[in-house]
Order: C-alpha cells, then structure tokens, then sequence
C-alpha cells in the first residue's frame, strides 16, 4: 500500500497525448497555477521541471515527492500512467485529454513528418517513406491514447477532457479559455472519407475511449439535461401510465 | 470525397433565405433534430415546413399524403410554392438527390456515431410495442446493441443520409456535440427548448463500444471528416492563437 501521508499524494498527473490541445491546456495550467505547475517534458527538455529530469520510466515516488516539497502541486507532460501507477495509484489524480482518433492519427503522422529530426518516430517515417495508412503498421501509433491510459477506466479519471470541447470544458478545472501556447500543424490536409475509413482498424481501442469521453463530457457540461418542461411532461405522462396499467 | 488542400477555404454555408431554394433539412434520429426543428420553427415560422410521415400530424398539410419515398421534385415544389424555405424532417436522401442533386441545399446534423447508436438503439426500445411496425420488429427481433448496430436498417445510419457529395460542399453540417457554437453559423443561437433526450440510457462500457465501432466504420469516417469541418468553419484553433505572443512568433516565421 502506498503511503497516503506522502507529498505527491497530493499531486495531480495531468497525461499530455501529444496533438490533443496539450500544450494549449498546459499553458493555461501554468498561467493559473504558475510554479505549483511543472512540466514534464523528458530528461532533455528545460522546460521538465529541474526535480523530474529522468527517463519517464526511471520516475519514481521520490521524484515526485521531491516536486511536491518545492511546491508543485500539478504535474503536466508526456507521462504514460503506467509508468506512475506503482505509486500513484488513484486515477482521480490523472487528468487526460482525448481526440477524435482518426482527425488524431493525421494530425500525429504529420507533426512527426514535419519534425522528423526530433523523434525516433518521425525518422522510422522518413527512412522507411511511409504513408499516412502505413504510419498504423508500426505497434506505437496504433491506439496511440490508450498507450497514455492504460491501465485506468477513463470514468475514473479526475478530469476526462475532449479536444474539440475544451474551450467549453475548462472551467470543469478551474481554467478559463484564453490565447495561450498551441502547436497546432497548420499544413495538415484535409483527409478524404475513404482513408478515414482505412485508419479505423488500427484506431478501434482509441475510438471506443473517445465515444466514452464525449459521452461524459456532454453529461458533465449538460448537454443531454432535459428541458424542464419535456421533464416535467414525461413524468406526468410515466405516472399516467403506470395508473392505467393498475 | 474531402481533398481540401491546406489552408484552402472552405465553401460558406448555405444560410436560410426568404427568395431562395427550399433547404431540405434531413433530421437523421437521434442527433438533437427535434431541438433544432423547434428552433427553426422559432427563428422562420410558416416559412418552416416539417415532414414525418404523411400520417403524422407535424407533417407539413401539402405533403400529408405524401409517402418518405414518393418525396419527388412535384412534391417539392408544391410544399416551396405554399412558403416553405426549409424542410425538416426525417426524410430518405436518396430518394430526395434524385429531385434535388445539389449539396448546397442540404442540411444534416451528425452525431458520435457509436453513442449515436447506443442512444437510437436505447430509444426504441423505450417505445411501446404499439408504436408501429419497425419498433415492434426490434422489441421482437433484436436482443442485443450489438444485434442492433449489425442491422442493415441501423448499421451505418448517418452515412446514409448525407448526400453523396464532398462533405463540404454541403449546405451545412452540424455536429451534435457542437450544437449551440454551430448554431450562429446558420444565424441561429440556442434557447432552451424541449428535444426528446433519452434521460435512462446507461454509460456503456467500453468492450462494446469497441465491438460497435467495427460494425460503424463508415459513420465514424463521416463522423471525423464532419467534426474536422466544423472545427475549421468556427475556427476553434484560431482563437487559440490571437495572443500578443503567438501574433510576434507568427511574424518570426514569416
């Protein structure tokens, strides 16, 4: 059992996807919550925070401890939460933001084509000349979110974002929409219906996650609530019913 | 079908006028259509006509007798010469392209497709047997979503009623989920009005929304081509980038 009376307990794992609204949502965090937000960004990167320099899988509780005790409260980067589960192990601590998983797929193949240099990724890519249906033949674009998750059930989650509900969806955390950090791919195309359709095989874990997302995003920002009056007629119309059946 | 380059503008949408063509406005179930049929009724009045059959009492009287499947050019424009400028209801798209074979004039909404599913599917069932023949043949007939998703009148709903056209070329397509910020697109804004939203349709878990989401490829396709549009129409991302700071990094990478 872990020890509840740690600081990092108190933490929350905001898991950045990458091409989902993250930098644009971590920006926001940072402008809220200042340096009780770290980033994490990998061992390389100035902008991880300076007690979290390692590899993602060499985190560990003390990293995180140590966070904690120079006052972070928020940790937001690429973070997969099957590396942290052994010692934070409440999903209520995770924050996520999904996308729709196909518009997702094009999106990551061309942010990896277009910064091929940086990532092992994007130079498999270039090497190997592979197009955009090819890109799911390699085992890590493939359910790319769920890789992000596992091995939580996303209803568990503190917080379960929808990129194209976020500016709607921010005030569920306290954040409120505003110009920030974005990395968007402006040259992304525009995909036709026919190579959507070919993605979904590799895509299905991803598609079912996102279903679920939107679905609790609509009823957290009530969307779905009823009219007051349609309620109130439907009621009437079931006690009615249920006295003819007597 | 969608091949826009990037960058590349997207046609405008097609906005209700009073001298125009009759807009046929295809309300695909389960996709907020009654909700945006009664604010289409607020915002146009008499200039709204709605067709659910030609024995239902909202269907518009010049097509009361009129089957989904006889909705001809004749049918068309007799409803457009007594005032009509949108017609909304659930109507057959292929039996309507073959009178009016032009996108521009075509508006549908279109939902998550596998809760878009879960949610018709659910809605049936909560009819009465006495409804009529089809809901009664799934009270009878299917046990399962499952079963449901894999029925040919059900499985891939929402493809079936957008014209066969580039999905940008339509008049207008909405995404459920985007309901009140794509409304102004149209020159409408959202009021709180009554749909007819299933209050008892469970969260289903996510094994089955993974099974559904084989048997619906072609309405998840649509479902991603639509919501990268209406992002791109309400300029979502834009908006993200109109600080000071993204401005001067906009005019470094020039």
């Amino acid at each position: 059992m872990p020890d509840l009376r740690e600081p990092k307990d108190g933490l929350i794992v905001s898991l950045h996807i990458p091409k989902t609204a993250g930098t644009y949502f971590g920006s926001l965090l940072k402008k809220v919550h200042g340096d009780a937000c770290a980033l994490y960004y990998g061992p390389a990167s100035e902008r991880t925070h300076p007690a979290l320099r390692v590899p993602p899988r060499e985190l560990t509780a003390s990293h995180l401890n140590a966070a904690a005790e120079a006052g972070v409260k928020i940790v937001h980067g690429h973070l997969r939460a099957r590396y942290l589960i052994d010692f934070l192990p409440r999903p209520q601590q995770y924050y996520v933001v999904l996308r729709e998983p196909i518009e997702h797929t094009i999106s990551h193949y061309h942010y990896q084509l277009a910064t091929a240099q940086e990532s092992r990724l994007g130079k498999l890519l270039v090497e190997k000349n592979l197009g955009l249906e090819e890109f799911l033949s390699i085992a890590e674009a493939r359910n790319h979110q769920y890789s992000f998750i596992k091995p939580f059930a996303l209803e568990d989650f503190g917080f379960v974002g929808v990129t194209e509900l976020i500016d709607r969806m921010l005030p569920l955390v306290g954040l409120a929409p505003g110009a920030a950090r974005s990395n968007e791919n402006r040259q992304k195309p525009m995909v036709d219906l026919a190579t959507r359709q070919a993605l979904i095989e590799g895509l299905g874990t991803d598609l079912a996650l996102y279903s679920q997302a939107m679905e609790l995003a609509m009823r957290r920002l009530g969307s779905r609530r009823e009219a007051p009056a349609h309620r109130l007629k439907r009621r009437v119309m079931a006690a009615a019913q249920r006295l003819v059946r007597r | 079908m969608i091949a826009l380059r990037p960058g590349a503008a997207l046609p405008p949408v097609t906005r209700f006028d009073r001298d125009g063509p009759l807009i046929l406005s295809v309300h695909v179930q389960k996709t907020a259509g009654s909700r945006f049929g009664r604010l289409l009724r607020h915002a146009y009045g008499d200039a709204l006509g709605l067709y659910y059959g030609k024995d239902d009492p909202r269907t518009h009287a010049v097509l009361r007798d009129v089957h989904v499947s006889a909705l001809d050019a004749a049918a068309l424009e007799a409803v457009a010469a007594a005032g009509v400028r949108v017609l909304h209801g659930h109507m057959q798209t292929r039996v309507l392209w073959k009178a009016v074979p032009d996108p521009a004039r075509y508006w549908v909404w279109v939902r998550e497709p596998i809760e878009h599913t879960v949610s018709h599917y659910h809605f049936i069932k909560s009819l009465p047997r006495e409804t009529g023949a089809m809901v009664a043949s799934v009270h009878d007939e299917i046990a399962s979503l499952e079963a449901f998703a894999a029925t040919a009148r059900f499985q891939n709903l929402q493809s079936r009623m957008v014209p066969p056209a580039p999905l940008e070329k339509l008049g207008f397509l909405g995404v459920t989920e985007l309901f009140a910020p794509m409304l102004p697109l149209l020159g409408l804004h959202d009021r709180a009005m009554r749909g007819n939203v299933n209050a008892a349709k469970p969260l289903v878990d996510i094994a089955t929304r993974r099974a559904l989401s084989v048997l619906l490829t072609e309405d998840l396709a649509l479902y991603s081509g639509a919501l990268e549009i209406a992002l791109r129409r309400l300029g979502t991302r834009e908006r993200r980038r109109r600080g000071i700071g993204a401005r001067i990094a906009r005019l470094v990478r020039r």
